[in-house]
């Protein structure tokens, strides 16, 4: 077998990869032509983008820091498009996760290690209940569940506002936040000179029972064959309302116990006033890695070195980082586009099935 | 407090709120009709309000700027329509990714252009002019109500009825029926399916263009960060709860509206703004339900009825 054939195989096995790859270089060619042509300093937002997050430990560590949110918000929406729902109220069940993290960790008093656990769990539920509404009236009522999923989110946002501005706030501060939460109820720090915290074990046990429960246990089964073919479960007896609805509750739960781990480990009190976005980015996450948990540490990492590296691009160029959400929305248009690099791979079949020795 | 001028008041804003509502559910019809679920009204309106805001600061020429902001609602839709049909790509994701590429790109720009992230006051952005109407102004309680508004507002009404003339009156308009209903027998009498629906796209473009233009340079007069605050979809919900049938569409729109002034002119009486502010979402929710509820129950009777035929 020639070398050429041999390396046609192997494009060939593995072109799902190679179009991801590519649906990525697309986009950030094309933002980048875009930059060079606005930017005095083109040059310098490549270097930043790529080589700043590297530079010192406290940029890396930003890398760590932020994959821990991104990565339960992958998680979360791994387990909502498993079952083939487009329910994106992971963002709201991420922001109002954080008002009642802030609410236990003001009000309750538990010894250290089991106070963060409670919150976690409860936090979690919330989150579960949250993602829960648009679910269910999806199921029950065929309501449009990307429109009501954001109208949710947008009733959390200015649920979690009033509860901030009007209940938890502490006046003597210059801006609406909380008082900061008390050292029982925070993650340790783990990493000197970072922010680093111990949320990073519990996203490897997470991203590990996920997997577990998807790939290994009858319910995760369940869960994949009423997203991926519901009429033919049905029909071997699976009950797919459930697995549906209790598909995106754990999705909710883990965007929940994001928003909690987020607040407790990093902020250390409650300001949030804006959508903070992670839903969005768990998508983008959930689709790279191929609903796969397993894959979304990974493609979390990307995302974050990516963020970082658009931060220090706005601090030290004169390009805002939101050139990252572009190349974000873009990546995920182009994967999604199944026509991208078609006839590429169709031409390779043949080719590959001409030499003779047939496709694999 | 129910007095006469709160009540002038109320109704005065629920017109004036209706607009961006009208145009995206007007916008969102036409691609319903041909057949698509676009979900990038929320973008598209997003965008070309920066547009709108930013070419009538430079050109210093109102219908330039209208132009722009037409021309860029109008591209991205088109980009939409061509993602998801011709290269195959799932309409919701290519939606939503959209919506979030208006948000990144709107800011992006004005960063570029006035330095700052929140808004474009800084730019000598121009507004449509208010107009008001001879006779019905001076009528006592009416004018002050109908009359006054945004020219873009008076548009947005003749929309409704240029959008049900052209879907119910014109070849195009059946045309784009036809591609909805079947594709196939559209096909098999010869219609370009694939070109009508990028077609309705474009048109979609257009009109939720003129709602978002309406948003930055009539409602405010500058463009700030994610501005439509989820108008696209509120509109996109009154056009669904019709089921896609112009004048009901624009009486949803109207009382979502309503709501949305109800919630911002009780603001100014000292109540705490949040839980106002969440209330035209949590209705749209409602009334998602609602209306789902009542569609179903309708099929259903339908059903037993075929029954009944039946036997």
């Amino acid at each position: 077998m020639s070398f050429t054939e041999k390396m046609r195989k192997t494009a060939i096995k593995y072109f799902e990869a190679i179009r991801v790859a590519f649906a990525v270089f697309l986009a950030i060619a094309i933002i980048m032509v875009v930059i060079f042509f606005v930017s005095d300093q083109p040059l310098d937002v490549l270097y930043w983008l790529v080589v700043g997050p590297v530079t010192t430990l406290r940029r890396f560590g930003t890398v760590i820091e932020l994959l821990i949110p991104l990565g339960f918000c992958g998680l979360g929406m791994c387990m909502m498009f498993q079952v083939n729902r487009f329910n994106m109220s992971c963002e709201g069940a991420f922001f109002i996760a954080g008002s009642a993290t802030a609410i236990l960790a003001l009000y309750l008093d538990l010894p250290p290690i089991i106070f963060p656990l409670v919150i976690i769990v409860v936090s979690a539920l919330v989150g579960g209940c949250v993602t829960i509404v648009p679910a269910y009236i999806n199921e029950k009522y065929k309501a449009h569940i990307v429109v009501s999923s954001i109208m949710l989110n947008y009733v959390l946002l200015y649920l979690g506002r009033f509860l901030l501005i009007h209940w938890l706030k502490d006046p003597t501060f210059s801006y609406n936040g909380t008082p900061f939460f008390p050292e029982n109820a925070l993650l340790t720090r783990i990493v000197p000179g970072t922010r680093i915290h111990t949320g990073i074990f519990i996203l490897i046990a997470a991203v590990i029972v996920t997997y577990i429960l998807l790939y290994k246990t009858k319910i995760g089964y369940n869960m994949r064959y009423s997203g991926q073919n519901a009429a033919f479960a049905r029909y071997v007896g699976i009950n797919t309302k459930k697995s549906i609805l209790s598909a995106q509750f754990i999705g909710g739960m883990l965007a929940g116990m994001g928003g909690a781990i987020e607040c407790m480990g990093i902020y250390q009190q409650l300001n949030w006033e804006v959508q903070l976005g992670y839903g969005f980015d768990g998508m983008l996450i959930a689709i790279i890695a191929k609903n796969n948990p397993l894959l979304v540490p990974v493609v979390a990492f990307i995302l974050s070195y990516l963020r970082t590296g658009g931060d220090l691009v706005n601090r030290m160029t004169d390009v805002p980082t939101e050139f990252v959400t572009v190349i974000q929305s873009l990546v995920v248009i182009f994967i999604a586009a199944k026509s991208l690099l078609a006839t590429t791979r169709h031409r390779m079949l043949i080719k590959d099935s001409m030499s003779g020795k047939g496709a694999n | 407090m129910f007095s006469i001028s709160f009540l002038t008041s109320l109704l005065f804003s629920t017109i004036r709120l209706s607009t961006p509502l009208i145009f995206s559910s007007m916008g969102g019809l036409i691609t319903r009709k041909s057949g698509s679920n676009n979900i990038a009204l929320e973008g598209t309106m997003l965008i070309s309000a920066m547009a709108g805001a930013v070419f009538s600061a430079y050109a210093q020429n109102l219908f330039i700027g209208l132009l722009g902001a037409m021309m860029s609602g109008l591209l991205i839709s088109v980009f939409m329509g061509f993602m998801s049909l011709k290269m195959s790509a799932d309409m919701t994701l290519t939606g939503i990714s959209i919506n979030r590429l208006a948000d990144g790109l709107t800011i992006f720009i004005i960063f570029l252009l006035v330095g700052d992230k929140g808004t474009t006051i800084k730019l000598p952005s121009l507004t449509f002019p208010t107009v008001n109407i001879p006779i019905i102004q001076d009528i006592p309680f009416l004018g002050s109500v109908i009359s006054g508004h945004n020219l873009l507002t008076y548009v947005a009404f003749l929309v409704v009825v240029a959008v049900w003339f052209l879907i119910y009156k014109t070849p195009l308009g059946l045309q784009i029926r036809a591609v909805g209903e079947s594709e196939k027998a559209a096909e098999s009498v010869g219609i370009n399916v694939i070109g009508i629906k990028i077609l309705a796209f474009a048109l979609t473009g257009a009109i939720c263009s003129l709602g978002g233009a309406y948003m930055s340079m009539g409602y405010l007069s500058w463009f700030s960060a994610s501005m439509i605050a989820g108008r696209g979809f509120i509109g996109m919900s009154a056009m669904n709860l019709s089921n896609a049938r112009p004048f009901r569409t624009m009486f949803i729109a109207i009382m979502f509206a309503f709501v949305d002034a109800l919630a911002m002119t009780l603001q100014t009486l000292n109540l705490p703004a949040e839980p106002l502010q969440m209330l035209p979402y949590l209705i749209t929710i409602i009334a998602l339900i609602i209306f789902a509820k009542h569609d179903m129950a309708r099929e259903e009777k339908k059903k037993k009825e075929l029954l009944m035929a039946k036997e």
